[in-house]
């Protein structure tokens, strides 16, 4: 399943109640009032279902999804003083604010929870901080958010799904070198996931961006950069599955809102997959080989000293 | 120095009569001006040039009028190169690596490449390098790194930007730009079932050059030395 930010889709979010849809301040200049509902109205959450967020920051989402559906919930963040922006990750009284959620301390990419553990694996907003602390292109470790999303299909469960969404900026992708939705799609289909739902339309950056129905950050959002490329910012969700098992879980279990998520003119009804059986160890290996490769190929100096220009 | 192929530039540039420069499907002739322009007449003595594929190129023709030798090597033999260049040419690299079919094992060869062109670069010298770049339809073709992000990789890792008025462009930008020209439909369609967009980018960087060394202290002439040259006077 794929999906960007659209207004038509919110108005009907809003009309059904959808969890967080609305006009909250906050919520809505990041388009969040758009993605976190869609995700919430997208799989139906059960009690027994095993759920992490990843890059949780305060676990209210992980609370709601507990106390409204029942889940096991899991948070994964680094603590608030760690944290690179201010008001990231999880503050001290976690554990008893919301007793829960289980909280682990760490972030994605450092192996940290077990493979093939978790149902739902839950990662909104997350992936564009991977470079908040340092240069994009850092020699030592180029394309970074590659790892995390290698570490983010470890730990979900064969048949499980991946709830997974980008805040991008359509015409400002420098500034996060290399890292794109499309990219990472591309990333994520060759080494084995496969869209939960294939026969909607993954569409292309320059049709988001044109697209009339597409609605982007709000101007305050946008200038907390103070940077003219984060113009148009949007925010993209998809639902991934890691073959291999059975889905727990129904998708898009109301029936009033399955034109929200397969309008009729963004549908490709010929659209299907080949169901091939990749195992988990051989996705995760997949994913090791495109990162070897990645940093072969980007990492480095390309200037020639002139110590090595002597040295015959 | 990031550019693309657009109207009024490929114009101006068959305005100027530059040979090589006609309306072709590939937008190849854009690029033999371009690399005309940039380099202004001003050929080096010797330039490497990677050869890709089996295209005229027009531009030698410049080049050896302006008394410049060019050396051409398959991309196999970039590795096994030692030498250093003050230019360096990966025209058209689109026909080792974007039209052919991805090869899913190898999604960066085209950065890896470029770094290889890269290292042969003498202090001072030039890369240009062009290339095709296909938008992508869906998540199973591969949308190689955006040109801007691999134009800025080039310059992050040290190389400077041979004009840095002329900034990389965002893929999306060059899309909605009303002056890019986009590779004819028969060119496309002929090599690929799909309906694809596809621009031509090319880019110029520069190995920053060594800082000049102060010239050392003349050293006074010993009783030794003074007697050796009059010797060989």
């Amino acid at each position: 399943m794929f999906d960007w930010a659209r207004g038509s889709a919110l108005c009907r979010f809003m009309k059904a109640r959808s969890y967080r849809a609305g006009w909250n301040e906050e919520a809505a200049a990041w388009l969040k009032n758009w993605s976190v509902p869609w995700f919430y109205e997208a799989v139906e959450f059960h009690p027994g279902l095993r759920v992490l967020d990843v890059g949780s920051g305060v676990p209210v989402i992980a609370q709601y999804l507990h106390d409204s559906f029942g889940c096991e919930m899991h948070a994964l963040d680094v603590s608030r003083e760690r944290a690179a922006v201010v008001h990231f990750g999880l503050p001290k009284a976690s554990n008893s604010q919301y007793p829960d959620v289980t909280t682990h301390v760490g972030l994605a990419g450092q192996d940290l929870l077990p493979a093939d553990h978790f149902d739902i694996v839950h990662c909104n907003s997350v992936i564009e901080h991977t470079y908040d602390s340092r240069e994009a292109l850092d020699p030592s470790a180029p394309l970074a958010h590659m790892d995390v999303l290698r570490d983010l299909v470890r730990m979900v469960r064969p048949g499980g799904l991946l709830l997974m969404n980008w805040d991008t900026y359509l015409d400002g992708v420098p500034h996060h070198l290399g890292w794109e939705y499309e990219s990472d799609f591309w990333l994520l289909h060759h080494c084995g996931m496969r869209l939960a739902d294939p026969r909607r339309r993954v569409r292309p950056a320059p049709y988001i961006y044109g697209h009339p129905d597409t609605l982007f950050f709000s101007p305050e959002a946008i200038l907390t950069f103070q940077t003219a490329t984060h113009a148009h910012g949007t925010s993209i969700n998809a639902i991934w599955r890691k073959p291999g098992g059975e889905l727990q879980t129904r998708l898009v279990p109301q029936r009033a809102l399955e034109t929200v998520y397969f309008p009729p003119e963004e549908m490709d009804w010929s659209r299907r997959y080949a169901e091939d059986a990749v195992s988990s160890e051989e996705i995760d290996a997949r994913f090791k080989r495109y990162i070897e490769q990645a940093q072969r190929a980007l990492s480095g100096s390309l200037v020639i000293s002139r110590q090595a220009a002597l040295t015959p | 120095m990031f550019t693309y192929a657009q109207g009024p530039a490929l114009r101006r540039l068959l305005e100027s009569k530059i040979e090589g420069v006609e309306i072709d499907d590939w937008l190849e002739g854009w690029t033999i001006g371009t690399v005309h322009t940039v380099l202004d007449g001003r050929w080096p003595q010797r330039a490497l040039e990677i050869e890709l594929g089996e295209n005229q190129r027009l531009y030698r023709k410049a080049a050896w009028a302006a008394g410049c030798t060019v050396i051409p090597i398959s991309m196999g033999q970039l590795d096994a190169t030692s030498e250093r260049f003050s230019l360096v040419l990966a025209l058209s690299f689109e026909r080792a690596e974007c039209l052919a079919a991805v090869d899913p094992d190898e999604p960066y060869r085209q950065a890896e490449f470029l770094g290889k062109a890269a290292r042969l670069l003498a202090p001072g010298g030039l890369l240009v390098w062009s290339y095709l770049y296909a938008y992508a339809e869906d998540e199973t073709l591969h949308s190689l790194l955006e040109p801007a992000a691999l134009y800025r990789s080039m310059t992050l890792r040290g190389l400077e930007p041979f004009d840095p008025e002329m900034t990389a462009r965002e893929k999306v930008r060059i899309y909605h730009d009303p002056e890019t020209l986009f590779v004819n439909q028969r060119a496309v369609l002929k090599d690929s079932e799909f309906h694809r967009r596809i621009i031509r980018v090319l880019g110029a960087v520069r190995s920053p050059a060594w800082p000049t060394m102060p010239e050392p202290d003349p050293i006074p002439p010993s009783w030794w030395s003074g007697f050796l040259g009059r010797r060989r006077s």
